[in-house]
C-alpha cells in the first residue's frame, strides 16, 4: 500500500504542465542585450511621447546603479541581462490589432488551446479579456461594451497613445520608477500590459481579465498595468500567465500599480501558472513582480488574491499603501511549490490613514524539494489612528524534503493599533487520509480534497469561475502528492 | 568610520597582556575592525543600528565602586563584577570567577573576544548539583565615563547535573559600553535555569550574546527581564543539537523612556523529537522601542519537532514603537510548529468591567498589567528573585497569593 | 461474507492479534466485546486497511476475496464501512464535499456514472433527518468544532448515506448520553437488511439494549475467548471482564 515517500515522488514526476506548448509563429524580436539605444527603440516603436521615453530613461540610469535584492530566501544563478531580448512581437501583428477578425489565426489558436478562446461569442459571458502575447497586446475583447459604460480597458501602449493625461498622472505614482531593482528594470524597459480606468461612480459591468503568454525564446516579459478607479467606482480584474516549456530560464519582471479614490473597489486576482521548470530544476519562469495598490481615497478598499502554482522562482509581494481613512486592504494567497520550485511571496500592508484594516491570509504548500517562504510586513505609522490587521499563514508540507518558513514583519508605532498574527505549519496528516480512504476516495483524490479545503479561505475570495480553475491547477500541481 | 580609537585603545590594553595572547586578541580586533559596527543593511540589525558607536571612544574600564548590597539576593551565592573586575569582598563564590581566555568570535563580538578578559566560569561535574542559586551582578562603577567593559562568561553542566544561575545587568551610565558573550553546553540530562535581569541606565549601551548547546534530554529554562533604558540588544541562540532537548525562553521587556531594547531569539531544532516553547511580552510606553525578533529554524531531519512561540505586546504611549518579527524556518514535514504575535492595548472592557465594580481607572489599568506580567514572573520559581522583580517592575501591589509559584 | 482465519497482527512489533478467528454472514449482527487493550479496534483497523498494521499469519475475506491485499478505499468501495472511534477532522473540506466524492468512487467502481447533484442534495438531506444533524452542518468541514455526539451521529449519516454492506461500528456508542445513543441505534437499525451485515465493536453492552445481535463474542489478549448469544453480553455486563483474565 502506497504513502511512502518515494512514492510521493514518482507521483509526483507524473505532473504535466499542459502549458508548455510553443507557438510556431514567425516573430520580430531584437537582438538581446540592453542600453540607452534599446530603450529609445522600444520607445519610438511604441511612437511614445518624450515625457515616457525620459520616465523609461531615468529608470535606467537607476537600474544601472542599483544591485538585486539578496534578502529573499531564494537562490539561483546570476542573471545576464544583456543576454535578454527586451523586445519580441509576432511579425504578423503590424500596427496593434484593430479587431478581432485581424489578430493571426495561430494565435487564436494559442489561445483556445490554454482554455481562453477570444472570439467574443465562445467566451466566457461576462468576462473581457486582454491578451498580451511576449511584448505585445495582440487582442482586446468587448472593448465597445465596456466603453458605453465609460469603462477604458486597453493595451498600456494604446492608452498612452489615446489618453496620455491619465497615464502621465498615475503611471509610476504608486511605484515609482526607482522603487527597487526589478521595477526599475521594468520601468525602463516595460512593453505593453493592461490600462483600466473605471469613472466615476461606474461599476465595471463585466470581469476584466489580461492573459499574459511568453512564447519567444531568450525573451523576458516586462509587463506594467496600471488600474485607477475613480471615487465610487468598482472593478474586478483577473490575470493569467502561461508559458512554453524551455529548458533556460526566463525572466518576468512585471510592475502593477492600482489606484483606488474614494470609496472605490478594486479587486484583483491572479491565477499564475509560468512554466515551473523541470523536476531537476531546469528551465521555467523567475517571476520577478512588483504589485502595489493605493488606497488613496477614503473608504477605498483593494483585495489582492493569487495563486501560484508556477514559475521556477517567484518573488512578489502584492501590497496596499492604506493612505485614505477607513480604507480596507487584503491579501488572500496560495502559492505552492514543488520539485525545485522557490518562492518568496507575501504582502506588505502600510497603515497611513486612520481606522485602515486590513487583513492577510496565506496559505503555502510545499512539496518535493520547493521552497516556500511567507514575507509580510505589517506597518503601521504614527498617524494610523485605530489601525486593525489580523494575518493567519499556514504552510503544509508534502514530504520531508521542502521547506516552509515564515518572515513576518510588524512594525508598530500608534498605541490604538492591535494587530494580531497566527502561523502555522503541518502536514497532511495521516488520519485524514486514512479516513477518506476508508470512505472508498483514492488518494490522490483525498489530498487534492485535503489540499483544497486547506485553501478554501483562498479560493473563496476569487470569482468563482476562476475558484474552479484555481482548484483544478492544484489538482493538477499535486497530483498523487500523498504524504 | 573612526575604529582607530577602538585600537589604539588596544594596543594600550594589550601591553598588558601576556605575550601569549596577544596575537590572538589582535586578531580578533583586527576582525572587528574589517567588520565594523552592525548596521540596518544587515537583516540581523534591520531595527537597531549601531554604526553611531564607530564614532565614539571608549576607555577600557578599570573596576570601581558601586553601591550594589540592595541588590542581593538571600539564599543566593554571588559573584559580583564592577567596572568589569571582580569584586572579591562581595562575591561569595569567588572560585567560579575565572581569567577568560582568547576566544573566537565575529562581528561586534570580535571586539569582546579582543578585550574579553574575566567572567563566570561553572562547570559541574556528573551528577552534581549547585546547592545554592548563583547570581552574577554585573554593574556600573560610580563616576564612570564613557567606560567600556567586555566580558565572557561559561557554564559547563555535565551530564545529569543541575544549576540555576542569574545574570544581572544594572547602573551601567556614564555613557558606557558594555558586552557581554554568555557560552552555555548542556551535557545529556543536565537542566540549567538561567534568569536575565537587565535594568541599565539611560546612557548605557549593553549587547549580550548566550549561546546555548543542548545535548539529549537536556532541558533549558531561560527566562528574561528588560527594565532599563539606554540601547540594549539581547541575543539568545539556542541549539538543540541532539534528541529529546526541550528548551522554554520567557521574556517581559519594559524599556524605559527613551530606551531601545532589541531582543533577538534564535532556536535551532537539529534533532528530531525536541520541544521548544517560547512566550515573550511587551509593555512598551513613553518613547521606548522595542523589538523582538524570534527564529525558529526545522533543519532537516528534525522529526517530531513540537515548537511553539508567542509575542505579545502592549503599545501604550503614541510615541512608543513595537517592530516583532516571529519567524519559522522549517525544512522537515513531521513537525508541529506555531507561532503568534499580538499588538495591542489593554482590554477596554476589562477596564470598563473593573470600573462598574468601584476600582478607579489607575487602579484597573495596573492590575491589568500586572495580570499580563505576571504570566511571564510565574516562570520565576525564586521567591526573592520573584519579590524583587515584582517590586521593580511596578507590580508592588501584586498580592501574595499572585506571586506564589 | 466475512471470514477471518486466524489472524495474527502487529502493531510497532508488538503482538496484538493472536489467531483470532470469525464469521460472518449476511443478515447477521455480531457484537465483539471485550476489555480495553484486548484488540479490538486493531480487529477493526485491520479490516479496513489501515496502515501500519503488520499481518503475520492468517487470512481475511470478503465475499470469498482476500481483503488484506486490497487498499483502503477498494475495500470501502467493495461496501466495507468503519465506523471511528475518534473520528478525524478535515478542516475545510465540508461534510457534503466528503460525501459526494466517497459515493461517487463507489459509483464509478461499479461503473456507474456521477450522482445528479440534486438527487445527492435530497439523499443526503433525507438521511440528515434520520439522524437529526441540522442540514447546515452539512457544509461545514468535516467534523470540525462538532462535539463528541456530534462527531458519532455524522459517522452513522456517512454510514446512511454510503449503505455499506458491511458495517464495522468501533465503539461508536462509548460516550454518548442516552439520545444519541438511541439515534446511532436508529441508524443503524435503518440499515440492517438480510444483505448486510454489522460488527458491533463495544466495551458495554448498553448499545446491545438498542441493536439486538445474534451473536456475542468477547476478543481477550488477542483471540476470541468465547462466543455466544446475546445472553453473553448481560454476563459480561454483571461480571465485568475481571474472570477473563483468571481465565
Amino acid at each position: 500500500m502506497a504513502s511512502q515517500p518515494q512514492d510521493i515522488h514518482e507521483l509526483m514526476r507524473r505532473r504535466e504542465y499542459s502549458a508548455g506548448f510553443v507557438t510556431a509563429i514567425e516573430s520580430d524580436t531584437v537582438p538581446p542585450g540592453l542600453s540607452e539605444d534599446v530603450i529609445r527603440m522600444i520607445s519610438a516603436r511604441k511612437q511614445e511621447p518624450e515625457w515616457l521615453l525620459e520616465f523609461r530613461l531615468k529608470a535606467y540610469r537607476r537600474w544601472l546603479r542599483m544591485e538585486e535584492p539578496k534578502w529573499a530566501h531564494v537562490h539561483h544563478p546570476p542573471i545576464d541581462y544583456q543576454a535578454i531580448s527586451y523586445y519580441s512581437q509576432p511579425k504578423s501583428f503590424k500596427d496593434g490589432p484593430k479587431s478581432l477578425d485581424e489578430v493571426d489565426p495561430k494565435l487564436l489558436e494559442t489561445y483556445k488551446k490554454l482554455g481562453i478562446p477570444l472570439k467574443e461569442q465562445e467566451m466566457l459571458a461576462g468576462v473581457a479579456v486582454d491578451v498580451v502575447f511576449d511584448s505585445v497586446s495582440v487582442a482586446t475583447t468587448f472593448k465597445k461594451k465596456l466603453a458605453e459604460a465609460g469603462v477604458i480597458f486597453c493595451p498600456i501602449s494604446e492608452a498612452v497613445r489615446e489618453h496620455p493625461e491619465l497615464v502621465r498622472k498615475y503611471l509610476g505614482s504608486v511605484v515609482p520608477f526607482g522603487d527597487n531593482f526589478y521595477a526599475a528594470l521594468n520601468s525602463a524597459v516595460f512593453t505593453d500590459g493592461s490600462f483600466v480606468y473605471i469613472p466615476k461612480g461606474v461599476r465595471c459591468p463585466m470581469e476584466l481579465s489580461t492573459y499574459f503568454r511568453i512564447n519567444e525564446r531568450n525573451t523576458g516579459q516586462f509587463e506594467r498595468t496600471l488600474i485607477v478607479a475613480e471615487e465610487g467606482s468598482q472593478v474586478s480584474y483577473l490575470e493569467g500567465c502561461t508559458a512554453p516549456q524551455r529548458d533556460e530560464n526566463q525572466l518576468h519582471a512585471a510592475v502593477v500599480e492600482l489606484v483606488a479614490l474614494d470609496d472605490a473597489q478594486i479587486k484583483y486576482s491572479t491565477v499564475q501558472n509560468w512554466y515551473p521548470g523541470d523536476e531537476q530544476g531546469r528551465g521555467g519562469i523567475y517571476n520577478f513582480v512588483t504589485k502595489r495598490g493605493d488606497c488613496r481615497g477614503k473608504r477605498s478598499k483593494i483585495s489582492w488574491t493569487q495563486v501560484e502554482t508556477g514559475s521556477a522562482i517567484t518573488w512578489k509581494y502584492p501590497s496596499c499603501i492604506l493612505r485614505g481613512d477607513d480604507s480596507v486592504g487584503e491579501f488572500y494567497s496560495v502559492a505552492l511549490t514543488h520539485h525545485r520550485q522557490q518562492a518568496d511571496t507575501g504582502t506588505k500592508m502600510i497603515h497611513v490613514g486612520r481606522n485602515t484594516r486590513s487583513t492577510i491570509v496565506s496559505k503555502g504548500i510545499s512539496a518535493g524539494e520547493g521552497q516556500q517562504s511567507y514575507r509580510g510586513l505589517v506597518r503601521v505609522l504614527e498617524s494610523a489612528d485605530n489601525a486593525r490587521n489580523y494575518t493567519q499563514c499556514d504552510s503544509l508540507l508534502i514530504g520531508d524534503r521542502c521547506g516552509a518558513h515564515t518572515f513576518p514583519y510588524t512594525e508598530v508605532r500608534n498605541p490604538s493599533a492591535r494587530l494580531e498574527h497566527e502561523a502555522t505549519t503541518s502536514k497532511i496528516a495521516e488520519d485524514q487520509l486514512y479516513y477518506c480512504r476508508a470512505r472508498g476516495i483514492g488518494e490522490e483524490e483525498a489530498v487534492s480534497m485535503i489540499v483544497n479545503g486547506f485553501c478554501k479561505e483562498v479560493f473563496k475570495e476569487l470569482p468563482m469561475e476562476f475558484a474552479v480553475e484555481a482548484g483544478k491547477l492544484l489538482a493538477v500541481s499535486l497530483e498523487g502528492a500523498v504524504g | 568610520m573612526s575604529l582607530a580609537a577602538y585600537a589604539e585603545r588596544f594596543e594600550r590594553f594589550a601591553a598588558a597582556l601576556p605575550e601569549a595572547e596577544r596575537a590572538a586578541r589582535r586578531a580578533q580586533l583586527q576582525r572587528f575592525v574589517a567588520d565594523g559596527f552592525p548596521t540596518p543593511r544587515l537583516e540581523e540589525w534591520h531595527y537597531t543600528d549601531l554604526a553611531p558607536l564607530s564614532q565614539r571612544a571608549f576607555e577600557p574600564a578599570a573596576g570601581g565602586n558601586a553601591a550594589l548590597a540592595p541588590h542581593f539576593l538571600a539564599g543566593t551565592d554571588r559573584l559580583v563584577y564592577v567596572g568589569g573586575m571582580l569584586v572579591s569582598a562581595d562575591s561569595t563564590a569567588p572560585e567560579r570567577h575565572s581569567a577568560a581566555a582568547p576566544a573566537q568570535d565575529e562581528g561586534v563580538y570580535a571586539l569582546n573576544a579582543a578585550f574579553a578578559r574575566d567572567g563566570l566560569l561553572l562547570r559541574l561535574g556528573r551528577g552534581e548539583r549547585l546547592p545554592r542559586p548563583l547570581q552574577v551582578l554585573i554593574a556600573g562603577a560610580d563616576g564612570a565615563v564613557a567606560a567600556m567593559t567586555h566580558q565572557r562568561h561559561r557554564i559547563e553542566l555535565a551530564e545529569n547535573t543541575e544549576a540555576t544561575v542569574i545574570f544581572q545587568f544594572l547602573n551601567q551610565g556614564g555613557g558606557g559600553l558594555a558586552t557581554h558573550v554568555i557560552d552555555v553546553r548542556l551535557a545529556p540530562g543536565a537542566r540549567l535555569n538561567l534568569f536575565r535581569i537587565q535594568d541599565e541606565r539611560a546612557d548605557a549601551t549593553l549587547l549580550t550574546r548566550c549561546d546555548v548547546r543542548q545535548e539529549r534530554d537536556s532541558v533549558l529554562h531561560a527566562v528574561s527581564f528588560d527594565c532599563g533604558g539606554g540601547l540594549v540588544r539581547h541575543d539568545l541562540n539556542i541549539l538543540l543539537a541532539e534528541a529529546g532537548a526541550e528548551t522554554g525562553l520567557y521574556g517581559l521587556y519594559q524599556p524605559a523612556a527613551g530606551a531601545h531594547l532589541d531582543n533577538h531569539t534564535r532556536i535551532v531544532h537539529a534533532a528530531p523529537q525536541c520541544r521548544s516553547r517560547e512566550q515573550f511580552k511587551g509593555i512598551v510606553d513613553a518613547r521606548a522601542r522595542a523589538i523582538f525578533n524570534g527564529k525558529v529554524v526545522v533543519q532537516a531531519g528534525a522529526q517530531k519537532t513540537d515548537s511553539e512561540q508567542r509575542v505579545a505586546n502592549l503599545l501604550l504611549s503614541p510615541k512608543a514603537e513595537v517592530n516583532a518579527k516571529p519567524e519559522l524556518e522549517i525544512y522537515a514535514d513531521d513537525v508541529k510548529c506555531a507561532h503568534g504575535a499580538t499588538v495591542g492595548q489593554l482590554d477596554e472592557t476589562a477596564l470598563e468591567y473593573l470600573r462598574s465594580r468601584g476600582v478607579p481607572p489607575a487602579e484597573a489599568r495596573a492590575l491589568l498589567l500586572r495580570a499580563f506580567a505576571t504570566e511571564v514572573l510565574d516562570h520565576v520559581p525564586l521567591a526573592p528573585l520573584r519579590a524583587a522583580l515584582a517590586a521593580r517592575l511596578g507590580l508592588a501591589g501584586t498580592d501574595a497569593w499572585e506571586l506564589e509559584a | 461474507m466475512l471470514e477471518v482465519k486466524g489472524l495474527h497482527a502487529k502493531v510497532e512489533g508488538k503482538d496484538i492479534l493472536k489467531g483470532l478467528d470469525l464469521s460472518v454472514r449476511a443478515g447477521e449482527v455480531h457484537a465483539i466485546m471485550g476489555p480495553n487493550g484486548s484488540g479490538k479496534s486493531t480487529l477493526s483497523h485491520v479490516i479496513a486497511g489501515r496502515e501500519g498494521y503488520e499481518i503475520t499469519a492468517g487470512s481475511v475475506q470478503f465475499d470469498g476475496r482476500d481483503l488484506l491485499a486490497l487498499p483502503p478505499e477498494t475495500r470501502a468501495c467493495e461496501g466495507i464501512f468503519l465506523g471511528f472511534q475518534y473520528p478525524v477532522e478535515i478542516p475545510g473540506v465540508s461534510n457534503l464535499t466528503l460525501l459526494k466524492a466517497a459515493l461517487n468512487a463507489r459509483r464509478k467502481y461499479r461503473g456507474q456514472p456521477e450522482i445528479d447533484p440534486g438527487d445527492f442534495l435530497a439523499w443526503v438531506r433525507d438521511r440528515a433527518r434520520l439522524v437529526k444533524i441540522d442540514p447546515k452542518m452539512l457544509s461545514r468541514g468535516v467534523n470540525e468544532g462538532f462535539s463528541g455526539g456530534e462527531k458519532k451521529r455524522n459517522e452513522i449519516l456517512q454510514m446512511l448515506v454510503l449503505e455499506p454492506r458491511l458495517m464495522i461500528l468501533d465503539e461508536t456508542d462509548s460516550g454518548l448520553d442516552i439520545d444519541a445513543l438511541k439515534i446511532v441505534a436508529d441508524g443503524i437499525n435503518a440499515l440492517r437488511s438480510p444483505e448486510r451485515a454489522t460488527l458491533l465493536v463495544t466495551h458495554y453492552q448498553r448499545l446491545l439494549d438498542y441493536v439486538q445481535p445474534d451473536y456475542v463474542h468477547v476478543l481477550a489478549r488477542g483471540r476470541i475467548v468465547r462466543s455466544g448469544g446475546p445472553e453473553l453480553a448481560r454476563e459480561l455486563e454483571q461480571k465485568g471482564y475481571g474472570w477473563l483474565e483468571a481465565a
